[in-house]
């Protein structure tokens, strides 16, 4: 009888799993999971600290549907309150509530003085527009390196390290480079919470490594991920109602 | 005939006072002119010169559409560069040098501030060859071949970054596809050529510098073009714009400045109506001093008729004189305004600060052939034509009377 | 007497006095009356004005000649008065461009507001309430103030949006302080000045352009609205109306608009604040005293500019027009000069006789230098003066026409109306007076340098 018990023991010291390293496509899904959903409806915060030491801190109601409809409607400060954006694919506008009406804007650029610049990296799609590659980060053992090469032109910058936890696979640290291998933007994320059902990361400061004294901070009070909002909610005349 | 001629001289010469004093009166109109002329065609061409030469080229060339949408600093009406395109254009006669340029909008960090630029990027190998004056106003090093990392801003700009010599800076612009891209610069130089704009907001880079950035390899919005003869501009401004077709636009430096073109025109009616009123003075006090000549020879005049001259022929023999006069003054004028010209020019010229601008350049007077002969066959006719109430009068003389004048 | 000398009218020559008392009309004339009716021995009574009273008359006697000399001069200093009044006048009508039309007399700004790069302009605002404008309005000479407010923003009409270049003006305020600003607006546009509509906008044409007649539709009537970040970096609309285009005066940016200060406030969230102010004076004279009065009364805060600080290619240009026309000036009188040296010459050959008759009797060399100077200085002063008069005329001609010169940096043309200053028709008297002097020096010299004998045997 002790055969038995030494392969039982055998058994159950082999079947511990030696848990497979994440391939690199699974990591860019987890991300694309937790910080780019399909379509969510959500209350953010953002706050750009401006390189003359200001800040600007708006509150915006967020609506997202596919890759290519998004709806900001602004609730905070009390200058913007009821002004919206949309975006549907390459086309953006800016409803202004005192005009009763949207207006066409060609340069992203120039909504909200550049503030909203930042809000590139919210548009997730890493597994489409990404190769990816996981490495070993000897100083920081407790996450993996994901490092992301672009390869769709859609994709916002050339190459991304994304740092993400190993016990849950959760995003903490992102940089950001272009082309020339400038690093551009870094990323912190922190302040995890369970969104209905949906444990990711809370918020997020941004900040530009060109010019340090500009950063901004991006906090989702609510995020709901199980709704699939109609499409006339991205239409230009559903702006204001 | 030849009897008159020689009493003309010899008369001419006779009283060296009076005629030194006529002669120099016509001649230093006929200098001033000169001088004058040669003042106004050289600044002319310096301020044509400094956009020629120092901004707009020749000519330029763009995609078709480029023009309408510029204030936007677009980047989708690129061109190839270094092809067959550029050779297209280079192999119209005429045509001395082509280079690119890029321009283009994007900020300019120093590591903990940005602020929004407009950059320049230009061909530093062929640069200098359709604008060769392209440096005016610069603090420091132009950019040079192989100095891809380098870049010079506008004085204003440099100050309000902090940017010293030598500092590193990161230009930062979104690319062609859209995506942010940025690279290094170091601060070669800073630029003060007393233009807000310009001082507050441009960046100048070297072009393969901005090909990266924008990833624009191998293109460029803008072609510049030298051309060898300027006269004829138009003629190969049109060959280019057949050979390339409807696709891409040329423009003269005319069309692109057309405010200098008005200026340079408004300076050049001014000094033929300054040129006009030294001629009026010169020829009243040639008419003034053969009037005086007259009244003082009354009593050769009088001789004269008493021997027998014909009036005809004493009319004839002081217009001859005034002839002689005008001939030695304006001959004399002319030859010592060329003198004074080369003399300027052998030492480098005038230096002058050109309208628009805080640098100074060297003006080389230039008088044009054209206005000399004007200048010179204007003043001996109306030197003579001035001679000829003064010589009418010594005509009319009653000998008798003119015997016993005192 | 030699027998080449013309024959006399009368008898040879004698003294005056001799001749006086033997009733014949003395030879040589007059003048020499005054020298010599002093009983030898005893110097004249009042010798300069004695030498003036002859040169003047030595200048009258002879009036062909004189007259002669100053035909040139008359000529010359008309046309050099007569320019120098319409470049006075085109000057004035420049300045005026720039002072009333376009920046104001003198320009009130935060600190730092003109050198700054990095900070947007809305952050240097000042509060413009009444207090703060009758500070300025309180230092003297100051008549009108005008707030505005500068700042990069968008103009949308319908579907098209384009950036601009917004200048928000009070129009009450502004077009009193800067009256000509009214000419640049075209037609309906004028209704801005009013001030009635308070949202109605005005614009360049290229902008109108862009904006309208891309889409074949004339009419100003399509839904408009001005956009620009506030000054929180917000993004902010108001609702417009377009009333007409406006002519640019200055090159440069060509997508302009005109608003209404009181729009711009409350789409920049600058209420009761302007970032620019445009200051007008009753008289140019006294603007620097203006400008440190200002700068006083606003202390250190502040920055104060004149106007040709601000548009610094003006003062370049009246640099060089003022440089060219000295050097035209000074070779016209060059000129005009030799023909006086020219005369006097001729002048000395023609009287040497009388010359060698006054050192005969007694006159000193000096003095007939002196004579000859003094004949100088007062055709010189005569002609300066009738070309003066002339010049002067012509101006007041030009003066009562007034003038419309085009330029070629400015669409709308200046209307100038020529004038020259007493002060600068005094320069030009005393100039010509003196140039004659110093022109005829060589010819008083050889006249003072004749050998009595040779001069009265005729030279």
């Amino acid at each position: 009888m002790r055969l038995p018990l030494l392969l039982t023991a055998a058994g159950v010291l082999l079947a511990i799993p030696a848990v497979a390293d994440p391939t690199a496509e699974e990591l860019m899904k987890k991300y694309d999971q937790l910080m780019g959903p399909e379509n969510f409806e959500s209350v953010a915060r953002m706050t750009a600290h401006r390189d003359d030491g200001s800040t600007r801190a708006y509150k915006m109601l967020v609506l997202k549907k596919g890759d290519d409809k998004l709806r900001l409607t602004f609730q905070e400060p009390a200058a913007v309150v009821g002004q919206e954006m949309l975006r549907q694919g390459d086309n953006f506008w800016v409803y202004m509530p005192n005009l009763k009406r949207a207006i066409r804007l060609a340069n992203r650029e120039s909504f909200q003085g550049g503030d909203f610049n930042n809000a590139d990296v919210l548009r997730v799609k890493y597994q489409a527009d990404y190769t990816g590659s996981v490495v070993a980060d000897p100083a920081r053992a407790d996450a993996w390196l994901l490092e992301l090469k672009a390869k769709t032109t859609n994709a916002s910058y050339d190459k991304i390290k994304l740092w993400m936890r190993k016990a849950d696979l959760q995003p903490v640290l992102g940089e950001y480079y272009t082309a020339s291998g400038k690093l551009l933007r870094k990323a912190e994320f922190s302040e995890y919470k369970n969104f209905g059902g949906l444990t990711r990361p809370g918020k997020i400061v941004m900040r530009n490594m060109l010019a340090t004294a500009r950063y901004s901070e991006m906090k989702w009070d609510t995020l709901n991920t199980n709704i699939n909002p109609p499409p006339t909610k991205f239409l230009l005349d559903d702006l204001g109602k | 005939m030849y009897t008159v001629a020689k009493l003309a001289l010899r008369n001419v010469f006779r009283n060296r006072g009076r005629s030194a004093l006529t002669c120099g009166a016509i001649g230093l109109g006929v200098l001033m002119t000169m001088l004058l002329g040669g003042f106004v065609f050289g600044l002319g061409g310096i301020i044509v010169d400094d956009v020629i030469q120092g901004r707009t080229g020749a000519l330029q060339v763009h995609k078709r559409g480029y023009d309408n949408v510029k204030d936007n600093l677009p980047l989708d009406f690129d061109m190839p560069y270094g092809g067959q395109l550029q050779a297209k254009i280079a192999a119209i006669p005429g045509v001395t040098a082509v280079s690119g340029r890029i321009l283009f909008a994007g900020s300019l960090n120093n590591g903990t501030r940005n602020t929004f630029v407009v950059g320049n990027a230009h061909d530093a190998a062929s640069e200098p060859k359709v604008c060769p004056k392209g440096n005016r106003g610069l603090d420091g090093k132009a950019l040079t071949v192989g100095q891809d990392a380098k870049g010079v801003l506008g004085f204003e700009l440099a100050e309000a970054l902090g940017a010293q010599l030598g500092a590193q800076m990161v230009v930062q612009a979104a690319a062609r596809d859209g995506q942010q891209n940025a690279l290094d610069l170091e601060v070669a130089g800073t630029v003060n050529n007393n233009l807000p704009f310009e001082s507050k907001r441009m960046v100048y880079v070297p072009l393969p510098l901005a090909q990266a950035l924008l990833k624009l390899e191998g293109r460029v919005t803008e072609y510049v073009v030298a051309i060898d003869d300027l006269d004829r501009l138009d003629a190969v401004a049109g060959q280019v714009q057949a050979a390339l077709g409807p696709q891409y636009h040329v423009q003269t430096w005319m069309e692109l400045r057309p405010q200098v073109v008005d200026i340079v025109k408004t300076q050049r009616v001014v000094l033929l109506a300054v040129c006009f009123v030294f001629l009026v003075i010169a020829v009243i006090g040639v008419m003034n001093t053969m009037l005086m000549a007259v009244l003082e020879r009354t009593r050769e005049i009088g001789t004269m008729m008493a021997v027998g001259v014909r009036r005809g022929r004493i009319t004839a023999l002081f217009l001859a004189e005034a002839t002689a006069m005008a001939l030695l003054g304006t001959g004399a004028g002319t030859l010592l305004g060329f003198a004074i010209l080369a003399a300027i020019e052998r030492k480098g010229g005038l230096s002058v600060t050109p309208p628009g601008s805080k640098a100074l350049v060297q003006l080389i007077p230039a008088v044009p052939t054209w206005l000399v002969l004007v200048v010179v066959a204007a003043t001996a006719l109306a030197t003579v034509l001035a001679a000829v109430y003064p010589a009418w009068r010594a005509s009319r003389l009653r000998p008798v009377e003119a015997l016993r004048a005192v | 007497m030699p027998s080449g000398t013309p024959a006399h009218r009368g008898p040879p020559l004698a003294p005056g006095v001799l001749l006086r008392t033997a009733g014949v009309r003395p030879f040589p004339p007059s003048p020499f009356r005054c020298i010599l009716a002093q009983p030898l021995g005893r110097g004249p009574a009042n010798p300069v004005r004695n030498l003036i009273a002859i040169a003047v008359r030595n200048v009258l006697r002879n009036k062909r000649r004189t007259l002669i000399t100053l035909l040139a001069l008359l000529v010359g200093v008309g046309v050099m008065v007569s320019i120098r009044g319409l470049l006075n006048g085109l000057q004035s009508s420049m300045i005026e461009s720039a002072t009333k039309g376009q920046t104001g007399a003198l320009q009130v700004h935060k600190k730092g507001y003109l050198k700054n790069v990095l900070a947007s302009p809305l952050d240097l605002d000042i509060a413009v309430d009444e207090a703060f404008l009758q500070k300025i309005k309180a230092v003297p000479h100051v008549t009108a103030v005008a707030p505005r407010i500068l700042f990069a923003g968008m103009v949308n009409v319908e579907e098209e949006t384009l950036f601009v270049q917004i200048f928000a003006v009070d129009p009450l305020r502004e077009f009193a302080a800067l009256p000509k600003r009214k000419e640049v607006l075209n037609g309906p546009a004028a209704a801005f000045a009013q001030g009635a509509a308070d949202n109605g906008i005005v614009v360049t044409a290229e902008l109108a352009q862009g904006l309208i007649d891309g889409k074949k539709r004339k009419d100003f009537n399509a839904p408009t609205a001005v956009l620009a970040p506030d000054k929180d970096g917000a993004l902010s609309a108001e609702e417009a109306r377009i009333l007409g285009t406006m002519t640019l005066t200055s090159p440069g940016e060509k997508k302009v608009a005109m608003v209404p200060l009181a729009l711009a406030q409350r789409l920049l969230k600058l209420q009761g604040r302007a970032t620019e102010i445009a200051v007008a004076i009753d008289d140019l004279d006294h603007l620097d005293a203006v400008r440190d009065g200002l700068q006083v009364a606003l202390g250190p805060d502040y920055e104060v500019h004149r106007w040709d600080e601000i548009a610094l290619f003006f003062k370049d240009i009246v640099f060089r027009q003022n440089l060219v026309l000295s050097i035209v000036a000074t070779v016209f009188m060059i000129l005009m000069l030799l023909g006086v040296a020219n005369t006097m010459l001729m002048a000395v050959l023609d009287r040497t006789r009388e010359i060698g008759t006054m050192m005969a009797v007694g006159v000193r060399r000096g003095r007939i230098l002196v004579l000859f100077l003094l004949e100088a200085l007062t055709i010189g002063v005569l002609g300066g003066l009738s070309g003066g008069a002339l010049g002067g005329a012509v101006v007041a001609y030009m003066n009562a026409r007034t003038l419309q010169i085009a330029l070629p940096t400015s669409p709308i043309p200046f209307v100038v109306v020529p004038y020259v200053t007493s002060g600068y028709i005094a320069t030009v008297v005393g100039v010509a007076g003196l140039g004659a002097v110093v022109f005829a020096l060589y010819p008083a010299w050889r006249a003072s340098r004749m050998r009595p004998v040779q001069a009265l045997a005729g030279g």
